[in-house]
């Protein structure tokens, strides 16, 4: 039983120097992360050297694309004739449906229009859009981010909404001079501001994070809301263009302990699936508030 | 009893203890992490995403387990910021994780190369679960909504490859001594 080597050294002997202990760096560094992650979550600061980070790693995100875009083409190239006429019927008479809702659509403007001069107020302007490719989704478990590239003469703001085909997608986060990062309207605490398209009634629908539908927040439980009820932006934040397909209710469970009914909603949009996606330019600002209103407020506030 | 066979030639043959390796070119570290944080990047989603094996922090242990003095906690923590700077996600979480992974890493590194390749695996498996589980603490604790359960088994798949990664990244110098 001589001999017997009970445990392994962790470390190597005193003598040899090599600068401050493990536990100490491992503590130096612990203390910056975790300034790190303060700063980051608090304040904006941080958001320059995120940037400059993210462009010079940008090439090599684009070099982890390329095997699945060569997959994407290898597919294509096994398309048959038979599978594109289909779909370029298909196409074609979505284009029909959609000129003839736009021609219904034309008188209804110019009559609004008109009614709209009669009343004196402020025309709804059309809002001007830029085409993006969404490049890859967020890898982030926790979050719901999506992001598409950008080119240099698209000039993108941060705010702006996203929509695709369908419906509201998210909003634009952050914008790096080569792509650009899409917050989905599922991530969580995302508030969209819509209204219900029969009732007009207006409410906040909220994100609950992944793997999670959207909920219409404080709506009372008697009001008029149903499954299959169609919900839209109402652009009460300035934020959003108005009238855009945000979600669709599909279940309204009413609970005679609470006041609030519990709504939830699915996204109108392919939140994640989509491929092509339009920038909305942010709707013109609106008028200040009056000042009057502000003095009353902050005089409000000194008296508290 | 091992699960899976590796070929059995010497070009294959996983270190055992007695061996005593060539010291790896500082290229060839470089090249591999820069690999491994490539294929990171890959655009999955959903449970794709959710299996693939973290193979960025896989290669950083494996340095940091055979080659301490070059890859410590200082190199871990630096990794671990870019890789939350291109996951657009909370700055410094994974700079926390990785940069304990080193340190775990530098204070197992005499240790783990003792055991079998299989058993090396389970101390793997322990050490990515410990800095998953650093991650979704400090997620949870920024306010973000708790994953789904999912995740974990990206830790499991990292596990079960670590023998095929320790075959790889030993291979440069396997083919050097066989030509010596």
């Amino acid at each position: 039983m001589h001999g017997r080597v009970t445990s392994l050294p962790s470390e190597p002997p005193r003598f040899f120097n090599r600068g401050p202990s493990p536990i100490a760096r491992l503590t130096f560094f612990g203390v910056i992360s975790l300034a790190l992650m303060f700063v980051d979550s608090r304040f904006r600061t941080l958001e320059t050297v995120r940037m400059a980070i993210a462009t010079v790693v940008y090439p090599v995100q684009q070099a982890a694309l390329v095997p699945a875009q060569m997959a994407t083409r290898f597919g294509e190239f096994f398309d048959t004739r038979e599978d594109l006429r289909v779909q370029n019927t298909q196409l074609k008479a979505d284009l029909l449906q959609a000129s003839l809702a736009q021609q219904s659509q034309m008188a209804a403007r110019t009559e609004s229009d008109r009614l709209q001069k009669l009343l004196q107020i402020s025309q709804t302007s059309t809002t001007k859009a830029q085409a993006a490719r969404v490049v890859y989704l967020g890898r982030d478990p926790f979050s719901q981010k999506a992001f598409v590239d950008r080119g240099v003469s698209q000039s993108f703001e941060p705010g702006s909404a996203v929509v695709d085909e369908l419906g509201l997608l998210g909003q634009l986060t952050r914008v790096h001079p080569l792509f650009a990062e899409i917050t989905l309207l599922t991530e969580k605490d995302f508030a969209v501001p819509v209204k219900v398209e029969r009732t007009s009634m207006h409410a906040l629908l909220y994100g609950r994070g992944p793997g999670k539908s959207p909920e219409l927040s404080n709506v009372a439980s008697n009001a008029d809301v149903r499954e299959g009820d169609l919900l839209l932006t109402s652009s009460i934040d300035g934020i959003y263009p108005s009238n855009i397909r945000v979600a669709r209710i599909t279940s309204v469970q009413r609970d005679a302990g609470s006041a609030f009914a519990r709504i939830e909603a699915t996204p109108a949009a392919l939140v994640a699936g989509a491929n092509t996606v339009l920038v909305l330019d942010k709707p013109p600002a609106r008028a200040p508030r009056p000042v009057a209103d502000i003095a009353a407020e902050s005089v409000a506030k000194k008296r508290r | 009893m091992s699960l899976f066979h590796l070929p059995n030639s010497p070009l294959f043959k996983i270190a055992s203890p007695e061996d005593i390796l060539l010291s790896p070119k500082p290229w060839f570290v470089t090249l591999t992490l820069a690999f491994a944080f490539t294929t990171n990047l890959l655009p999955l989603s959903g449970f794709a995403l959710a299996l693939r094996p973290d193979f960025f922090a896989l290669v950083l242990l494996y340095w940091a387990i055979h080659q301490p003095r070059w890859i410590g906690i200082g190199m871990a923590w630096a990794c671990g910021l870019l890789t939350d700077v291109v996951e657009a996600n909370l700055f410094g979480q994974h700079a926390l994780a990785y940069a304990i992974l080193g340190f775990a890493a530098g204070y197992f590194h005499r240790r783990v190369l003792r055991f079998p390749v299989w058993q090396q695996a389970l101390h793997v498996l322990g050490l990515l679960l410990i800095a998953q589980g650093v991650v979704v603490v400090l997620r949870l604790m920024s306010g973000a909504s708790p994953p789904s359960a999912a995740i974990v088994l990206g830790s499991v798949s990292s596990a079960l490859i670590w023998p095929v990664i320790s075959a790889l990244l030993q291979w440069p110098q396997r083919v050097r001594s066989l030509l010596d």
